[in-house]
């Protein structure tokens, strides 16, 4: 009994944490993308933009995966913000090599891996018990640090960057471990109900996290195909590749409400640009995705104007679907506005443009995040939810 | 002075029932966790789970909180601050009684 209410306390306080498919999602689009920078031919390089750009809509639909499996614990705010730790390592330590690869600083080794070295080390220190695996991590760190660790001695910026990218692939196949095994943890440590019929919102959301599959599956199978043919299959093989998963998308979304009718309290208005706000993630991801095929395809393509541009108008438009309510997000719009004209109007290597993209995008999504927690926090005290929690075993 | 046999019959029935000290653990680990997730965590089946969150409830441990996301109606549970206290308190007079079973000489039984 005693164990048994360990267990139940053990996951529930750490569920957020324990969703490792998304960790693993990442790990996987971070060794794609780095193993295909390192070993593609210099005109497709750019092309593991698209997968990483489709990544956090793969992650919304993961999430909404586990909601509907397994039920929502909402932890205390600060737990939940400890949980996107993996998140914040990475983009860190991508932004701090970024820089580093610029040569605007000389840490000793790689960032990312240094920050991931801490993390595994303090999951392993506060979770020995549950979670042993995080030894992987800890020494998949430990491996891209040695990796790094004479960074100084190489003053060429191509082997700088396979350097990087060759510690980033080792991360990658460690978060994807790790995540798996988190995920078999949770799995394993939680009584498996008898799941009802699924509902239309089931389907739905089924249906969106089939689509971003599709989408990252037909656009590397795409690539391949690109890569193994002529330069002039890939842009045929891309719109394939759209066509098909937009093919498979419309089919299985709109199939449930073919069957019922759209709810009333669904149906978006008479304005063609307003959907629901359900849907607006995926548009948004559709639309990215497109504006980085763009980028990769254009041919005198030298910096990621279409994204950036892509990510203001998103983010004004997300502004607009929840006005005033989320009117902040029209800082995103503003920033990639600026990074455009910086873009355009100075003369800038590729890797400082994409830093320079990065840096401004990741910072007012951090912005937009940090006006946003503020809002909630502000709306939880008002509903008295800040009491102090005890732990119960 | 009691022993440690009459103290445990003064634990309370409501909290003290495995099925109902689970919930509160669960909830107690969490700031509010909704009905699937209970029955997961838990692995009571749905009438169960429901006659014990209704004792729960009556006993002023629990809130039970009914929202919608979307068009799925969702049964929010949370532990009260009522709860909070109870359960601590029980985990407190549970250990005292651990601690008086190991002091228990032959004699006082």
């Amino acid at each position: 009994m005693d164990s048994d209410l360990r267990r139940i306390a053990f996951v529930t306080r750490r569920y957020i944490e324990l969703r490792g498919l998304m960790l693993a999602l990442m790990g996987a689009t971070v060794t794609f993308g780095a193993l295909f920078a390192c070993a593609a031919p210099e005109r497709f390089q750019t092309l593991w933009e698209a997968p990483v750009i489709a990544m956090p809509f793969g992650i919304i639909s993961i999430e909404a995966g586990y909601r509907l499996t397994f039920g929502r614990a909402k932890p205390p705010l600060w737990q939940d913000v400890l949980a996107a730790t993996p998140m914040f390592c990475l983009i860190g330590g991508i932004i701090a090599d970024l820089a580093q690869l610029g040569f605007f600083w000389q840490p000793p080794a790689s960032v990312g891996a240094l920050l991931f070295a801490a993390y595994a080390t303090w999951i392993l220190v506060r979770d020995w018990r549950w979670r042993p695996h995080y030894v992987l991590l800890c020494a998949a760190s430990v491996i891209a640090i040695l990796m790094t660790a004479d960074i100084a001695s190489v003053s060429s910026f191509p082997s700088r960057l396979v350097l990087f990218l060759r510690a980033y692939a080792v991360l990658g196949a460690a978060m994807t471990a790790v995540g798996l095994l988190d995920h078999k943890l949770l799995v394993t440590s939680l009584h498996h109900q008898t799941s009802p019929p699924p509902t239309t919102q089931q389907r739905a959301s089924f249906a969106r996290g089939t689509f971003v599959c599709a989408t990252v599956l037909v656009l590397a199978v795409s690539i391949a195909l690109g890569l193994s043919g002529s330069e002039e299959l890939l842009v045929p093989n891309v719109s394939i590749a759209f066509s098909a998963a937009f093919f498979v998308f419309t089919f299985r979304y709109t199939r449930p409400f073919r069957r019922r009718g759209l709810p009333k309290n669904d149906v978006a208005g008479l304005s063609p640009f307003r959907v629901p706000l359900t849907t607006a993630p995926l548009v948004m991801g559709f639309a990215l995705v497109d504006a980085a095929a763009f980028d990769v395809l254009a041919p005198s393509s030298m910096f990621p104007l279409g994204t950036t541009l892509g990510v203001g108008a998103a983010s004004a438009w997300w502004a607009w679907q929840a006005w005033p309510a989320r009117r902040h997000y029209l800082l995103g719009a503003v920033a990639a506005a600026a990074t455009a004209i910086a873009l355009i109007a100075a003369q800038t290597t590729p890797i400082r443009a994409f830093a320079w993209f990065v840096l401004t995008a990741s910072a007012s999504v951090a912005v937009e995040t940090l006006i946003d927690y503020r809002a909630l926090r502000r709306s939880a005290d008002e509903r008295g939810e800040g009491e102090v929690h005890v732990d119960a075993v | 002075m009691s022993t440690p046999f009459e103290d445990l019959q003064s634990l309370s029935r409501l909290v003290h029932e495995p099925a109902r000290l689970a919930i509160l653990v669960a909830l107690s680990a969490c700031e509010k966790a909704d009905f699937l997730f209970l029955l997961n965590v838990t692995g009571l089946t749905k009438g169960n789970l429901s006659s014990h969150l209704a004792k729960l409830e009556q006993g002023g441990l629990i809130e039970i909180e009914k929202a919608y996301e979307g068009r799925q109606p969702i049964t929010y549970l949370r532990l009260t601050l009522e709860g909070r206290q109870a359960l601590k308190a029980h985990w407190k007079r549970l250990d005292a009684l651990r601690t008086a079973a190991k002091k228990l000489k032959p004699h006082m039984v």
